[in-house]
């Protein structure tokens, strides 16, 4: 009973309120002057004004700005991937860093006499950098050097292995490195050196 | 009345060009302002000078002399307000490092494993354009500044 009371109520609620916008939007002011009583009516304005931009053909006035404004939107992100595409990528020299190396290394076996049966391997390292104009503090940290005669490792400095100039297809944060071998005898002796060098370094932003 | 009603028209026409004109000058003056920005982008050319000139070294012998075209660094420099020449190139012979400085606030560096000094390194402008000369010598353990 009394749930049917209610809905009764709000429905007289709801009637009256519709019943109100209807008659505010029907609503008609009169304006007095000295010279006439104008009476406007709200509803017949707004019907008027859309007649009269209907004729001129004004309704679709500026609506292709918004293509434009698109297009415009179009072209700006084209420019801007572009040149981050152009700029963004690093300027990479670890390939020419690493077949410099290795062209010294080769010039240095050439004209150079290293004493490459020395099983001291320190002494060797020592005698073949500084024969080599190679600074030590340099190819410990960014470079990799590895000769070998044959299947036998003579000399192996810096940092990183054959395995990471394997990988670089996989990820290109590895050394990239390059090989070459060169055939030499010193005396009797035959050396058929395997030249493997791989670069790491990237530029050092410093703040100052 | 008949040209009344024209000039009413054509008054419409020029204002909507007049709004796709503005804003076509606005979007192309600041796409024009944002490649200028990148295309005279000093980081990249700190990197390739960096570079570049750590290669020269790397292949230099003791006593080679060595001048290189460095035009563009210096515009670069001149536009970005740098101040001193003198600090666009600057070597290290103890750590073996080459910084190339064209932005106020910071520089980039690059190593060169060849085992030598820089030495009487010397920007020449209008030479006729701008070179950079250097000296290459025997390691000297570090002692030497340029």
């Amino acid at each position: 009973m009394k749930l049917s009371i209610l809905k009764e109520k709000i429905w007289m609620m709801f009637k009256m309120d519709v019943e109100k916008i209807i008659e505010n939007f029907d609503d008609c002011v009169t304006k007095k002057s000295k010279f006439s009583n104008r009476t406007i009516c709200k509803k017949r304005n707004i019907i008027k004004q859309i007649v009269h931009y209907g004729r001129k053909g004004q309704i679709g006035n500026m609506t292709m700005i918004i293509v434009f404004v698109f297009l415009l939107g179009v072209i700006g992100t084209g420019i801007y991937f572009g040149t981050w595409m152009f700029f963004s990528s690093d300027y990479d020299f670890r390939e020419i860093d690493a077949k410099i190396l290795n062209k010294n290394i080769r010039l240095c076996i050439k004209n150079q006499e290293i004493n490459w049966s020395n099983s001291d391997k320190e002494a060797l390292s020592s005698e073949f950098l500084k024969k080599c104009r190679i600074n030590s503090n340099v190819t410990d940290n960014l470079f990799f050097i590895q000769i070998k005669n044959g299947d036998v490792e003579i000399l192996n400095l810096g940092r990183g292995d054959g395995v990471q100039c394997g990988l670089l297809e996989k990820n290109t944060k590895y050394m990239r490195c390059f090989n070459s071998t060169i055939h030499e005898s010193y005396g009797n002796e035959e050396f058929l050196f395997f030249i493997q060098t791989g670069s790491n370094q990237n530029y050092r932003e410093k703040i100052t | 009345m008949e040209v009344i009603r024209m000039d009413k028209k054509g008054t419409n026409i020029i204002w909507d060009n007049a709004v796709y004109l503005i804003l076509a000058i606005l979007f192309f003056s600041m796409a024009l302002y944002f490649l200028r920005n990148h295309l005279f982008q000093a980081s990249f050319y700190e990197n390739y000078y960096s570079k570049e000139i750590s290669k020269v070294v790397d292949l230099a012998k003791p006593g080679d002399e060595i001048i290189l075209d460095v035009q563009k660094a210096t515009e670069i420099a001149q536009k970005q307000d740098l101040g001193s020449y003198s600090e666009i190139f600057q070597f290290d012979n103890i750590n073996n490092e080459i910084c190339v400085k064209l932005s106020t606030g910071r520089k980039k560096c690059y190593v060169y494993f060849n085992d030598v000094d820089v030495m009487n390194v010397e920007l020449k402008l209008a030479d006729p354009i701008n070179v950079l000369y250097f000296n290459v010598i025997e390691n000297s353990g570090g002692d030497i500044t340029n």
